[in-house]
């Protein structure tokens, strides 16, 4: 036995993109080889679970049992990493007027459906990602959820789901095409599932609620390239009405809010110089292109804030952001 | 004559899994690597996220025969599971009832059984069926 207890090189693949390269020798145990993994990642030893060619790996087995050979690969998934809410087992709860509307070719289905489209799913209720609606930070904890995100950047890239979205709402499909290249640019795509366009966006939107009203409409916008308004406001207005810059509707899907405007990454502070600039040069930037049409802004705006889109609202203090739960179901939503 | 092929296949195959598949939310290897026909297989699905699979590592057994790939292998679950497609007294996995063994290829693999069970298992109809407390065995 200690003749083949030789130093091994293991590849542990884990969530996100963890990769790790460890040396241990084929003696050592499973639960040590754990412990070497908790060193080089943030994953404690007891919520690791190891699978090696098909098989768990047991914490008292010798890595010997195995029979791991140097440079083969151990993959390493989180074991109970949800909070008690979500733990039961129960399944997520879709919206009983989905379950009716079951239609393999309808993109909605998908969405509740598997594939790493569950978006009614992990958000519809949103205990499940230990969101609360009325907690003004909402926004942020779920921007700052890999969830969410990830569901974000998943919804966004499915042609099929903006289609609908459009198809779903008369007032983006008034607009006619230029909303769908917007909306299917890869730009927008990658602004919509950058974390931190998203946090920067949110954090955007309450300067801005916080100096110009909780107003979600065009009114609150200024015009592409004019100093804004946000410069001055104090960032840290509390219960600003922040609306949110994404609004997620039971029925559509996803929606965004009234904080449309601060999906312009030139607008970023402190220099509104730079915003004008980008707008005025950025020919080719779907963004650009739109800021400088106002029309189609405040009709994208009033589509967008008005269009009865579930909002998540982060300020209580303003009735008129308030979320409104049933100002989009699924039963307003044409047949398709 | 019809074993080459097989061999060859097979190895091919536990290559594959020993260097780890994807995201390993499939995985497999031989039972025992001193099985010289590779029959005997191990494989392992994460249950598919937002579904009652969520978070559960499901074991099962594949047993490649003598005619494999031109026949399918006998699938059959170690871990309890309720699935339509899963015989709920041994676990075994009919072929009639799950598409990838109904209609068996020489190109369908060991990693493409997992992958289609993993993918039957957050289909609308199975992703809420209730399911056997996590770790019990058939």
């Amino acid at each position: 036995m200690s003749s083949d207890s030789s130093e091994i090189q293991i590849n542990v693949k884990g969530p996100s993109e963890l990769k790790l390269q460890i040396s241990i020798a084929t003696d050592k145990s499973v639960l040590e080889l754990k412990q070497a993994i908790a060193d080089k990642s943030d994953v404690p030893a007891d919520r690791q679970r190891l699978i090696y060619s098909g098989r768990v790996l047991k914490d008292e087995d010798a890595l010997s049992v195995y029979k791991i050979q140097s440079s083969h690969t151990i993959h390493m998934v989180k074991g109970a990493v949800r909070n008690a809410g979500s733990t039961s087992g129960a399944a997520p709860q879709a919206l009983p007027t989905m379950q009716s509307g079951q239609n393999v070719h309808d993109p909605l289905t998908q969405l509740n459906g598997h594939q790493g489209y569950g978006l009614m799913a992990g958000l519809n209720p949103f205990a499940d990602m230990g969101l609360n609606p009325n907690d003004p930070n909402m926004m942020q904890g779920m921007m700052n959820n890999p969830q969410f995100l990830q569901q974000m950047s998943s919804v966004m890239s499915n042609p099929q789901v903006l289609d609908q979205l459009i198809a779903s709402n008369p007032q983006l499909q008034a607009m006619g095409p230029q909303v769908r290249e917007v909306f299917q640019s890869e730009r927008f795509r990658q602004m919509m599932s950058n974390p931190d366009t998203l946090r920067m966006m949110l954090q955007m939107s309450s300067m801005m609620n916080g100096g110009a009203g909780a107003g979600a409409g065009a009114g609150a916008f200024p015009a592409p390239g004019l100093p804004s308004t946000a410069q001055n406001a104090n960032p840290n207005t509390p219960g600003a009405g922040a609306s949110a810059a994404l609004g997620v509707a039971p029925g559509a899907g996803l929606g965004l809010g009234g904080g449309f405007p601060m999906f312009n990454p030139f607008m970023l502070p402190p220099s509104a110089g730079a915003a004008g600039a980008g707008a005025g040069a950025g020919g080719a930037n779907p963004m650009a292109e739109m800021m400088n049409n106002p029309a189609l802004m405040a009709d994208l705006m009033s589509a967008f804030g008005g269009g009865g889109v579930y909002s998540l609202t982060g300020g209580p203090s303003h009735p008129s952001t308030q979320i409104h739960p049933t100002s989009l179901s699924l039963q307003n939503i044409p047949k398709w | 004559m019809a074993r080459v092929p097989r061999n060859f296949r097979l190895l091919e195959e536990l290559e594959k899994g020993e260097k780890g598949i994807g995201d390993g939310s499939c995985s497999y290897g031989l039972e025992d690597g001193d099985d010289i026909m590779m029959s005997h297989w191990n494989g392992t699905i994460i249950g598919p996220g937002h579904t009652v699979h969520e978070n559960r590592i499901y074991s099962l057994k594949i047993v490649c025969g003598e005619l494999y790939p031109d026949a399918p292998p006998l699938v059959q679950f170690i871990s309890r599971v309720n699935l339509p497609f899963v015989n709920q007294t041994e676990g075994t996995v009919d072929p009639a009832k799950l598409p990838v063994l109904a209609h068996w290829t020489r190109n369908s693999s060991i990693e493409t059984i997992l992958v289609e069970i993993r993918r039957e298992m957050g289909s609308f109809n199975n992703r809420k069926l209730p399911q056997p407390p996590e770790g019990t065995v058939f």
